[in-house]
């Protein structure tokens, strides 16, 4: 009887011993694997075109818009026609009205079947929609009335807003859809989406442009009101996505007709 | 030097009176100028007891001696009544320069009232204690 039960501890203990082993195998079989993924991504990474390719991609979908519009290719000052065009003449186009009307740090991302274009946090007028002054446009800090009467009396109220928008373009065959994901402020926003880089890539660059490529400018508008540390995302704004880019002279440069019609 | 009680009464009310409604006007004129309505309640809350307390003991005052048969004129020594006109203007001042120079803080409105109270209990309780002489002393 004893040595049954000496026995049957003895299997136990051999079970008990196989069961860890191979808990140790998988363990280890896995942490190599990790390793062997390392490697391999480092022999990639000293290959310098990989690296020189490489774009962050978008969250897709994109992020919930407040308003957005497409912009029609007919109406671009366009230097070739479309049948010869290609992704970096669309780009050419887009980041030349954006730098005429004063954007820079540009953050380009890769997306299903294109790309998207982001431009960077600007404060605008609330009342008309304009861009602000040079000397505040880019700076999210609450702003205190200039010392003269008509700024103070115009600013005496128990809450002070500063408004700011964030275009994005994008472009490509794909149908853009926005995701159902509300964002709260400005840093929530930024953390999502990442960091873009400044250039597009020859690779996308140099894609052939087919009618089916869309353009569509989305407006992400924010609202920093006084004493609050971030700028909240707005889902509604008075102002539609043409008047903001007619207002921030974007569009201004890159189809004046339109401009035109949309004031 | 000796004033005159009821002149003197008469006087720091309308200077109170004058000023409260300068300071109502500047703060309805910023109620009409918000546009969120659920910050509108508590600055109220704040500004109301800052000027109503010190108005309505006057006034109320003025009122209970109204009624009094007393044809003895009563004075009280000019320095009491340049103190407490002084301290009056000087705490309407701060009323004032608190509702007009919140614009410039980055902070939320009903925060800069609440933590001006640290310079306006001080005088608040100065301007209470002087105005006493004139209106609470010798009923």
């Amino acid at each position: 009887m004893l040595s049954i039960k000496f026995k049957f501890l003895k299997g136990l203990i051999c079970a008990g011993a196989g069961l860890v082993s191979i808990v140790i195998f998988t363990i280890g079989y896995f942490s190599c694997s990790e390793n062997r993924v390392t490697s391999t991504d480092i022999t990639s990474s000293n290959n310098s075109k990989i690296i020189i390719n490489k774009i962050p991609e978008l969250p897709w979908p994109i992020p919930k818009a407040t308003s957005y519009c497409e912009i029609n290719y007919n109406s671009l000052c366009l230097q070739n026609s479309i049948p010869k065009l290609k992704l970096n003449d669309i780009n050419y186009v887009i980041k030349t009205a954006l730098e005429s009307a004063g954007f820079s740090e540009l953050h380009y991302y890769e997306i299903p079947g294109g790309f998207a274009l982001l431009t960077r946090i600007e404060r605008f007028d609330h009342e008309s929609g304009d861009s602000a002054p040079d000397n505040y446009r880019w700076t999210k800090e609450y702003l205190s009335p200039k010392l003269n009467i008509l700024e103070i009396i115009k600013a005496l109220s128990f809450e002070r807003s500063g408004y700011f928008r964030v275009i994005l373009f994008t472009i490509t065959s794909e149908t853009v859809q926005q995701s159902n994901k509300m964002f709260l402020d400005y840093n929530d926003f930024s953390d999502f989406i990442g960091d873009g880089v400044p250039t597009l890539p020859t690779e996308i660059g140099n894609r052939n442009f087919s009618t089916n490529i869309k353009c569509i400018a989305w407006i992400y508008e924010f609202e920093k009101r006084k004493g609050d540390a971030n700028a909240v995302f707005r889902l509604e704004s008075t102002f539609s996505a043409l008047v903001h880019l007619c207002n921030a002279k974007i569009l201004m440069y890159l189809s004046p007709n339109l401009c035109k019609r949309g004031v | 030097m000796k004033i005159d009680k009821k002149d003197a009464q008469k006087k720091l009310i309308k200077l109170w009176l004058i000023g409260s409604l300068i300071l109502f006007l500047i703060f309805l004129f910023e109620t009409i100028n918000t546009k969120n309505y659920t910050d509108l309640k508590e600055p109220w809350l704040w500004f109301m007891p800052n000027i109503i307390s010190p108005l309505s003991l006057m006034i109320g005052v003025m009122i209970a001696e109204s009624t009094i048969i007393n044809k003895k004129s009563r004075t009280v020594d000019k320095f009491f009544y340049t103190l407490s006109f002084t301290l009056s203007f000087f705490y309407i001042l701060l009323i004032l320069c608190t509702i007009v120079l919140h614009v410039f803080v980055d902070m939320k409105t009903i925060e800069f009232f609440r933590l001006s109270n640290i310079w306006l209990f001080p005088i608040q309780g100065l301007t209470v204690s002087s105005l006493g002489v004139f209106f609470v002393k010798g009923q």
